[in-house]
């Protein structure tokens, strides 16, 4: 174990309470898992074939039931239409957004914002595909662990943005989990190798998943992680080297190449299967019968994959060098390189990798289970799991984010990797004699035309008192939470007239989608779920009650006679509605007690913060 | 929140010579004490609150690890503004000095020659400013020289940016 920091609690601990269920989820492009820590050792939740991974598959059959994971796998060649495989490919794109290199066997459906994929159940978008995994996960790690998740921490590629990044939450909110953190694939390795060997320093993560890549260069320092750089390309993975492989067997049919969907899919997971086998042989046969009574049968040797995939490689490294530009570092500085990803299993990539930084990288890890087991631990601790260990993760922004200015420029406002939680404004003015209003249009990206830059939001300040051109002052916040979603705020300063809003990406689902998709999902389950509902209102009710009392105990000099009796009267309210049976009563007494608390906790919370800094000097700090 | 100083989030003296790595070491220690994360099991209503220091804590460090903000920082916390918005008169010699730097640096891109002597003759004058900031904060604090100095710092740290931007593409 690595020397962790000791860090003082700053006045106060969390209630006591019992053990919470909580998960950490790898949402791959290719196969899922789940993992949790019990009794303080991180482990992979197996299904009950002993099965670690769960293919990231989504079959609707013909009648009407849904297949996940292996069987519908199994059933892909067969019926590809309705057979829904990398939907994390697709998940908070547009049709547009789409790689054009990739053969997708689906119908599309062209729906506002997101792609959508017809199937025989009807029109699906990603994130209801996602959900279906994410619940298949969510079962049976209930069913293992026996009792209901309080939640789960799932990870994304560090490169996805906010649009997928929202998707990939509202994916889970459809399986009925709550999100504790959308935590950055690399940086979950780096959390699982990180505790382990006692690492400390530079290190990079080189993780090259099913549809992804992604690398993140994270500076270890007695139990802290930090993020100092992250890039790499949300469009190229392990798929892409199966796709080489396939254009590759295609050259021998010539001017017979023309495939059906049937065809692509065969032939896919023939690519895919003859890609497997050259990790452990140095060559192999890539045979498939296609239709028309054309077939395909090709040796393929190690050198000849290595060669037709070098581009793809290259493509990784060049990656790897901008990491490393940002972040002002070269190779030599690097203390390690952690391999993730099933796909770096290629003999191609850990060659081209070991020759790249002149050392071998880190695998003793499975690669495929290596982000579901720091998931699981960050899941640990946020659940309030605390296993006696002290670290702590600071993560960064992946992506810029700006506003679009005059000409379809971009000003951007928090460049990428910014340490999270942040708050940053800009002054922007107007332009025209007389304006009264200002429309705010918030995209991420690092290109400097706004067109190149995917678009967040928009929204308009109104009411700015007409005044010279150039006249107003407009300060613009930006604010970046611990899950690294966005909010931003608009205030004309001479004045005082805001605006804000919550950004929701314009990719993204409305409101309206998720609860109707909830409720067709759960029409069936209904029952199951008002029960599960009101057993979880009680549970909430009693932790809350039970943290204000401590919260009373401890602090009740911040609070006035008449602040102190109308919480008084929240909790009696809420014990009350405890008692009966309306799950949704409850919930309105819990929101109404933490509306009487909110300026106390943020009183508490103010003053114990700055005890904790007033605590700390240069003296502490040894130079 | 507002009334603490960047120097007294990151418990640090209130000085211009502070290394990178102090402040480094600094905020590492301020933001391990108030993440929101060290509050998981809180409620949201504090998680929030802390998420607000910790969000300030994050922008005392970039304030304090770039010389002209944190030159700025201390020039405010002495009552005097850097005036770098209303009062825009630069002396014309250190004008002059900018133009042939700018020609220079244009002339060495358009025959491929190395930028390096030159950013290296700019990093010396840099190099001159940060000391005469440290002379003028710290030691024998001089408002008006330090104010000279940080305002001509800002027209060297864009330079110096412009030039490795242009350089990049």
């Amino acid at each position: 174990m690595i020397g962790l920091m000791q860090i003082a609690e700053p006045g106060m601990s969390a209630a006591p309470h019992e053990e919470r269920l909580a998960v950490g989820i790898d949402l791959g492009t290719t196969n899922s898992l789940v993992a949790t820590v019990a009794n303080g050792a991180p482990e992979v939740i197996r299904d009950e074939k002993g099965r670690a991974l769960l293919p990231s598959v989504v079959r609707y059959c013909p009648d009407g039931s849904l297949q996940v994971g292996y069987e519908a796998l199994a059933a892909q060649e067969s019926d590809p239409l309705n057979t829904v495989s990398s939907a994390k490919r697709l998940i908070g794109r547009g049709r547009s957004d789409l790689d054009g290199n990739i053969i997708f066997p689906y119908q599309f459906e062209d729906a506002a914002g997101m792609v959508r994929i017809r199937t025989r159940a009807g029109v699906k978008s990603p994130v209801e595909v996602s959900a279906q995994v994410l619940s298949t996960l969510r079962t049976r790690a209930e069913e293992r662990l026996g009792g209901e998740l309080v939640g789960a921490v799932i990870t994304v590629p560090a490169y996805f943005d906010d649009a997928q990044r929202q998707a990939t939450k509202d994916a889970a909110k459809l399986a009925g989990i709550n999100v504790l953190r959308l935590l950055n694939e690399p940086t979950a390795a780096a959390l699982a190798y990180g505790l382990d060997s006692g690492a400390e320093g530079l290190y990079l993560i080189y993780d090259l998943g099913g549809g992804t890549f992604d690398v993140s260069l994270l500076k270890l320092t007695k139990g802290v992680f930090e993020v100092l750089a992250t890039g790499g390309n949300s469009a190229l993975g392990g798929d892409d080297f199966d796709h080489r492989l396939v254009c590759w067997a295609l050259e021998g049919l010539g001017a017979d190449a023309i495939l059906d969907a049937q065809d692509k899919r065969r032939l896919t997971v023939a690519a895919r299967r003859a890609k497997e086998e050259l990790t452990e042989k140095t060559s192999t046969r890539l045979a498939v019968e296609l239709s028309g009574g054309r077939s395909i049968d090709r040796e393929i040797t190690r050198e000849e994959f290595a060669r037709i995939t070098c581009n793809l490689v290259n493509k990784t490294l060049g990656s790897v060098k901008s990491v490393l530009s940002d972040a002002g570092s070269g190779a030599a500085d690097l203390q390690g390189v952690v391999l993730v990803g099933g796909a770096t299993r290629m003999p191609c990539v850990r060659e081209a990798v070991t020759e790249f930084f002149g050392t071998a990288p880190f695998c003793d890890i499975n690669p495929d289970e290596v982000v579901a087991v720091g998931a699981a631990m960050q899941a640990n601790k946020l659940a309030g799991n605390n296993a006696g260990d002290d670290w702590l993760l600071l993560d960064v922004t992946p992506l810029s984010l700006g506003l679009e200015t005059m000409g379809g420029l971009v000003e951007k406002v928090i460049p990428r990797n910014t340490a999270i939680p942040v708050a940053m404004a800009q002054d922007f003015t107007t332009f025209k004699d007389g304006q009264t209003a200002m429309a705010i249009h918030v995209v991420q990206g690092e290109r400097e035309m706004v067109d190149a830059c995917r678009s967040l939001a928009r929204f308009e300040l109104r009411g700015i008192p007409p005044m010279a051109a150039g006249g107003a002052r407009i300060r613009v916040t930006f604010q970046i939470d611990a899950d690294g979603l966005l909010s931003v705020s608009a205030r004309e300063t001479r004045t005082g007239v805001e605006s804000s809003v919550r950004v929701k990406p314009s990719y993204g689902l409305s409101d309206e989608d998720i609860v109707r998709m909830l409720r067709e999902g759960n029409e069936s389950a209904k029952s199951d779920m008002l029960e599960r509902e009101l057993r979880e209102q009680r549970v909430e009710a009693s932790r809350i009650i039970e943290s204000t009392h401590s919260a009373l105990e401890a602090d009740a000099d911040l609070l006035s006679e008449s602040e102190r009796s109308v919480i008084d009267s929240a909790i009696e309210d809420l014990q009350k509605k405890a008692a009966e049976s309306d799950a949704g009563a409850i919930k309105q007494a819990i929101e109404a007690l933490a509306a009487a608390t909110g300026d106390f906790a943020a009183r508490r919370m103010d003053r114990s913060i700055r005890e904790a800094l007033a605590g700390q000097s240069v003296g502490d700090i040894q130079i | 929140m507002a009334d603490l100083t960047p120097f007294a989030l990151l418990g640090l003296p209130e000085r211009f010579a502070l290394s990178e790595e102090l402040v480094q070491k600094g905020w590492m220690n301020a933001i391990a004490r108030v993440h929101p994360d060290r509050f998981a099991g809180r409620p949201a209503a504090e998680r929030r609150v802390a998420e607000q220091w910790a969000g300030r804590i994050n922008e005392a460090r970039d304030e304090l690890t770039d010389p002209v903000r944190r030159a700025s920082a201390l020039l405010r916390l002495r009552g005097a503004d850097t005036g770098s918005e209303t009062d825009t008169r630069m002396d014309g010699a250190f004008l002059m000095q900018q133009m042939l730097w700018r020609e220079e640096a244009e002339s060495l891109r358009a025959s491929g020659a190395s930028l390096e002597p030159l950013l290296a003759r700019i990093g010396d004058e840099r190099g001159r400013l940060i000391a005469a900031l440290e002379e003028s904060l710290d030691a024998s604090p001089d408002t008006t020289r330090a104010r000279e100095a940080v305002r001509r710092l800002m027209f060297v740290e864009k330079i110096r940016r412009d030039i490795l931007r242009g350089a990049q593409q």
